[in-house]
């Protein structure tokens, strides 16, 4: 009976959690489904550090039957790379698309090139491919690779992250259209050799950059229909997508004509795209699923009591930040930024909120970035609890920053809003916790303001907002695309912040090829938009808890990992 | 009855022609486009040039005669500005047919299931059927079909194991998700029947045909059905179009491929080609819906004549 009603309870909790009309947006610690977010990180890669290399399989019995069922946040909308930029897509892609290198383990491994040589002033990356062939017979040649570059810097294609792809030789003038395509730094020497010639030096190049092969002729037979359905998708990875059930999964098989499928031991794999949480944690309860990100502390309490689900706590690369508006009258005031941030309850956000998934925030990159091997979040430390033993009255800073403006210097005569990005039920909850809290410590007025994630971020944009939610993760494994969001020039972190000297700095670094000072100047910049600007307010570092069956092996649980399901493999799982 | 239907069409194609009207200017007008909810602040030749593949750079009245013209040229919906590479015509076509599939069966079954439990209330009425029915109407009009479906599939595929707890294809997959979905059917014909068998078995007419010995059974079919289920057949209407668009809820707890899920994330996406297409099949069905059940009524109750009042005039003028 007991039972009975707490199964109820949990039924109508998540009941009321729908009622409140709840877009996926802020529901999960991690938002790994979360589409409308900018720059999602890998919803299967949320992994802290570096993963474990798997066992070999030879010193365990494996499964005879080697089988794989996984989920998938969302429905990819196409799985032609020039077109789709999503998550979902780049999960599948690394599956059944062979790159030139692969992020395996934390590190960057050759995959469809055997070797890669860089000149001496980092100009020009020489690529050797391996024998490798698509599921067709056909072999995956340079033109394959070279084609993909091209085809996303044309014009015409409307590749959404082209100026990603600007540190090619030309790319810029060629995808302005004011230089041909012929001009592009990208050369076949010969059918194995590949040639790539940069425009400045860029030590992150094959950490940021996937260069993927794509079959100019099947492109052109299919035409938009190309990567739409499991037929018109050329592939040549360790699996071919064997069918694509739309909406519903995503079945993968072993590639035989793959150059390392002996390596591969997974037969079939397959990803359900499944939106409803409780029906994802209904998977995993009877087996369906063999391994699930979950959010929900009632389900982790349940699965944590199974004895044949080992669970695995990670933080990902993706921090909840709060963003102030340096352009609004009142927060270009510095004194006033550092008070609100001062108040701001991270500690009781993390804990309350999100279950303790979460790490509170004293800095501003997420701890699983790294450079020179370490963290740089290790390596900085958290230099917001040294600004808080500094100034242990907020309020007293509040009034400092309402002098500096020349308006009342009483904090009950002041109010400003707190815009937040989401309309769930959890949400709603975060807003008016962090109301409370701030309106508590700093004796001030906070109103609340929600909306949607595409209205949110283009009111943010146009400058209507004073301070806000703003969620953001890094998608490859190098630490200067999460500084570049705040340069002028880019401006894609609506901060409004103009500070010549961050964005020197910003710019430097990614150009640097010394790792010494690369960690340095990130720690630097970091120091800036947290302390000495106060650019935004730390909240927490986004995490989840991840619950596998302990006969899965082989996960490579590194954050930005892009080895896909190329290592696993079960040994022990009741058939 | 001819002109009386033709009439309806041609109100019907206005209809179509201001609800998509509306809709084009009303998605145009909410802020945000499809590139701001994914990726974004991108350097504006970038965003130049994925505008210019989707016309999205051209006039706004430009782009609503595009699509009529591509509507009446080509007859086609435009393509997903979410889903690159794909009609929308397409996704109407493959999905709509899946949603219906579950949709028909469960008001089907929702329909007269729902009647003959209503009829059996309204017989015994206050005697322990009609309870056993009242209750079971209670409870699928107030447990919502969310928590419905959450329990189903807790006990149903994790604790019996009896069914897959997701996914599309054979007969197994589509019982839990129609038990569900035929719930809140059942509990609202259910009432309606009852209620309306209740007036019509306290009227002379049903005295007067027992008194001249009609077995209860043939009363029952001749008389109390035919004179009740008027009420039930206006609720037809409106649920038989909602069978295509799909139940979201259902679908996207039982990860069913239908229409549902792309219509409500193309409006969360923005996906401006999407939600007019859909919008505009979604319309057309509802309306010929409610026609057809105008129609309908003729055949069941032949006191119902579909004409004009000017004609009725006319008519009676001759008469």
């Amino acid at each position: 009976m007991k039972k009975a009603l707490t199964l109820f309870l949990v039924l109508a909790m998540a009941a009321g959690m729908l009622a409140g009309c709840s877009d996926p947006q802020n529901e999960t610690p991690d938002q790994p489904d979360q589409t409308s977010e900018p720059a999602a990180s890998d919803p299967s890669a949320t992994e802290p550090s570096v993963g474990e290399p798997p066992a070999s399989p030879d010193e365990v019995p494996i499964d005879e039957e080697q089988y794989f069922n996984t989920t998938l946040g969302s429905e990819p909308p196409s799985l032609n790379e020039l077109l789709d930029t999503s998550t979902y897509c780049n999960v599948i892609l690394n599956n059944v698309v062979e790159p030139l290198v692969r992020n395996e383990y934390g590190e960057i491994v050759p995959a469809g090139c055997s070797d890669y040589r860089i000149s001496e002033d980092g100009l020009t990356y020489t690529f050797t491919l391996r024998e490798n062939y698509w599921d067709d017979g056909e072999p995956v040649t340079a033109e394959h690779y070279a084609y993909t570059v091209r085809m996303r810097l044309l014009p015409e294609t409307g590749y959404p992250y082209a100026a990603d792809m600007y540190v090619i030789k030309n790319g810029e003038a060629v995808n302005k259209g004011e230089k041909d395509v012929s001009e592009l730094g990208v050369r076949v020497v010969d059918e194995r050799t590949l040639e790539i010639t940069l425009e400045y030096v860029c030590p992150a190049l094959l950490s940021t950059i996937r260069f993927t092969p794509l079959r100019q002729d099947v492109i052109e037979k299919w035409g938009d229909r190309y990567g739409t359905e499991a037929e018109t998708l050329a592939c040549c990875g360790p699996f071919v997508l064997d069918e694509w059930v739309h909406n519903s999964s995503l079945t993968l098989v072993k590639n035989e004509r793959y150059w390392d499928a002996d390596t591969v031991k997974l037969e079939k794999a397959t990803y359900h795209i499944v939106a409803e949480e409780i029906a994802r944690y209904n998977m995993l309860d009877n087996g369906s699923l063999d391994t699930l990100d979950v959010s929900e502390q009632d389900y982790i309490d349940h699965f944590s009591s199974r004895e044949d689900l080992v669970s695995r706590k990670y933080t990902s690369a993706r921090h909840h930040t709060m963003g102030f508006n340096l352009a609004d009258e009142v927060f270009s005031n510095r004194s006033i930024r550092l008070a609100v941030s001062l108040a701001f309850p991270r500690e009781g956000t993390s804990s309350y909120i999100w279950g303790d998934l979460t790490t509170p925030a004293y800095g501003y990159l997420p701890p699983p970035m790294y450079e020179n091997n370490v963290s740089i979040r290790e390596a900085s430390g958290d230099p917001f609890k040294q600004m808080i033993a500094d100034n242990p009255d907020p309020q007293a800073v509040l009034i400092q920053g309402l002098q500096e403006l020349g308006l009342s210097s009483d904090p009950a005569d002041f109010s400003f809003e707190l815009y937040v990005s989401g309309t769930s039920a959890r949400v709603h909850t975060m807003g008016e916790y962090w109301q409370q809290e701030l309106q508590n410590a700093l004796g001030c007025t906070v109103t609340l303001r929600y909306d949607d994630w595409a209205i949110f971020y283009d009111n943010c944009c146009a400058g209507d907002y004073q301070m806000g939610y703003i969620s953001w993760g890094s998608p490859g494994a190098d630490a200067s695309y999460m500084f570049n969001l705040f340069t002028t020039a880019s401006g894609a972190y609506p901060a409004f912040y103009n500070n010549p000297e961050f964005d020197e700095l910003a710019l430097a670094v990614q150009q640097e090829l010394d790792p010494e000072k690369r960690l340095e100047m990130f720690i630097e910049l970091d120091n800036m938009l947290v302390c000495e600007d106060v650019v935004i307010c730390p909240n927490v570092y986004a995490g989840g808890i991840n619950f596998s069956y302990d006969y899965v092996n082989g996960v490579d649980t590194s954050t930005f990992t892009t080895a896909g399901l190329k290592y696993v493999y079960t040994a022990g799982r009741e058939s | 009855m001819v002109t009386y239907i033709i009439k309806r069409v041609l109100y019907m194609a206005m209809v179509l022609f201001i609800v998509v009207s509306i809709t084009f200017f009303m998605i145009h007008s909410v802020p945000g486009d499809p590139l701001t909810s994914s990726v974004m602040n991108l350097p504006d030749e970038v965003r130049d040039n994925y505008y210019a593949r989707y016309g999205l750079d051209k006039p706004l009245f430009e782009q609503y005669l595009r699509f009529w013209k591509l509507l009446f040229t080509e007859g086609s919906l435009g393509e997903s500005i979410k889903y690159p590479g794909r009609m929308v015509e397409e996704f109407i076509l493959k999905y709509a047919g899946i949603s219906a599939r579950l949709g028909i069966i469960s008001v089907v079954l929702g329909f007269s299931v729902g009647t003959v439990f209503g009829i059996l209330a309204a017989i015994f009425k206050n005697r322990w059927p009609d309870y056993a029915v009242m209750l079971t109407a209670i409870a699928g009009v107030t447990i919502p079909v969310f928590v419905l479906a959450a329990v189903f599939q807790y006990f149903f595929t994790v604790k019996l194991q009896w069914f897959p707890t997701t996914g599309w294809g054979t007969v197994k997959h589509m019982i839990l998700p129609i038990a569900c979905m035929c719930l809140s059917p059942i509990a609202t014909y259910a009432r309606y029947m009852r209620s309306s068998a209740l007036d019509v078995l306290g009227q002379d007419y049903i005295l007067t045909a027992e008194s001249k010995g009609v077995s209860s059974f043939n009363v029952v079919k001749r008389h109390v059905l035919r004179n009740s289920i008027l009420p039930s057949i206006t609720l037809l209407g409106p649920s038989v179009a909602s069978v295509f668009t799909g139940s979201f809820v259902i679908e996207s707890m039982f990860a069913i491929p239908g229409l549902g899920t792309y219509f409500i994330r193309a409006i969360n996406e923005r996906d401006f080609t999407m939600v007019l297409g859909m919008n505009l099949f979604y319309c057309l069905l509802y309306i010929a819906s409610l026609l057809l059940v105008d129609i309908l009524y003729v055949f069941i109750d032949p006191r119902i004549r579909l004409a004009t009042s000017k004609e009725r005039r006319k008519k009676a003028h001759a008469e």
